[in-house]
């Protein structure tokens, strides 16, 4: 009797901790999923992102894969008197019930070395692993000087 | 008399130190002169800023592999010269110098910069030829090694673009390259 009382305690917990899981990737949304297409003379090149944290709790994402490139990081661009410098970080973190916006000037995925041809309109799938559970998004390739004018949203 | 003329010597001198003071006080008043003559290289031969000047020169300091801040700004200023017209545009030059002497080729650097206006120049050079250019300008560059970044290194740089007149002195200074209209504006108070 107590071994299987144990085992249904168990198997509920476990039952539990995987809604869990599956709640967390569900409350994180992405928006307005983009990659500039790599310009000529250059190898490296930039994804940019809008992402949503509905949920009660911090979100730590972090990012597992990009479709198409060697090598791929997390960054993030920091102006100081009129000048510009980079830096590598591990993960974002979102507040609670908030939103991260990566866009030019700013947080950023920075993409190097294109391993295939990479061209206008093509989607290319992203992993990240948020709160590490893993979350796939797809990521549409446009030219830069579409963005112009401030990204607006559809 | 000996006199007259001690009195006519003082005179001089005192309209002497006069209009040196005068001169010091202007120069003060007006600030040092930034810009100049340089050299750098286009596809592999040399560029020299005096012998192909137009009315009116817009440099930027960047390099081909920045892959945020650079193909940002320079897309901002890509989309303003677009919308000048075409007699305006015989008027202007843009200079995209790159600071990465040691990954950008003149190649790279020459292709990277139409990407953003057919006639954009990609400038590139030795890393003496750089540091030439960009010291006579209110502009600096730092490589910054990172061995944990696929690249190896970021280059710190200024984000600005100079506008110089056929002297290669610089007249205005772009500070915001984030918005192709305020660029345009810019443009049009000086061509
Ligand atoms: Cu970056």
């Amino acid at each position: 009797m107590k071994h299987r009382s144990a085992l249904v305690r168990s198997l509920f917990t476990g039952l539990f901790l995987l809604s869990l899981g599956g709640f967390a990737a569900e409350d994180v949304k992405f928006m307005d999923a983009r990659i500039f297409t790599p310009l000529k003379g250059s190898s490296v090149t930039a994804g940019y992102v809008e992402i949503e944290n509905k949920s009660k709790s911090p979100r730590k994402i972090v990012l597992s894969s990009v479709e198409g490139f060697k090598a791929f990081e997390t960054h993030e661009t920091i102006e100081d008197a009129g000048k510009m410098s980079m830096k590598k970080v591990d993960e974002y973190t979102i507040a609670p019930e908030s939103k991260l916006e990566l866009k030019p000037g700013g947080k950023h995925l920075m993409l190097f070395d294109p391993i295939k041809k990479i061209a206008d309109g093509d989607t290319l799938l992203v992993k990240f692993k948020i709160d590490g559970k893993e979350h796939s998004v797809q990521f549409k390739v446009i030219p830069r000087t579409e963005t112009d004018h401030s990204h607006d949203h559809h | 008399m000996k006199l007259k003329r001690i009195f006519q010597l003082i005179g001089l001198v005192l309209l002497v130190c006069a209009g040196t003071l005068g001169y010091l006080i202007w120069k003060e008043l007006k600030g040092p002169t930034m810009g100049g003559n340089f050299s750098l290289t286009l596809r592999g031969s040399q560029w020299t800023f005096n012998e192909d000047a137009k009315k009116l020169n817009l440099i930027y300091f960047g390099y081909a592999k920045c892959p945020d801040v650079c193909p940002m700004s320079l897309s901002y200023v890509g989309t303003a010269f677009s919308k000048m017209s075409s007699e305006d545009l015989k008027k202007i030059r843009f200079l995209f110098v790159s600071v990465d002497h040691e990954n950008d080729d003149p190649g790279n650097v020459a292709d990277y910069a139409t990407n953003f206006f057919p006639e954009f120049l990609g400038l590139s050079g030795s890393k003496k030829q750089i540091d030439d250019t960009i010291k006579l300008f209110p502009a600096s560059y730092m490589v910054e090694k990172n061995p944990k970044s696929y690249l190896g290194y970021s280059i710190i740089h200024t984000d600005r673009v100079f506008i110089l007149n056929k002297k290669g002195v610089v007249i205005d200074t772009i500070d915001s390259l984030r918005d192709s209209d305020v660029i345009l504006q810019k443009i049009k108070e000086h061509i």
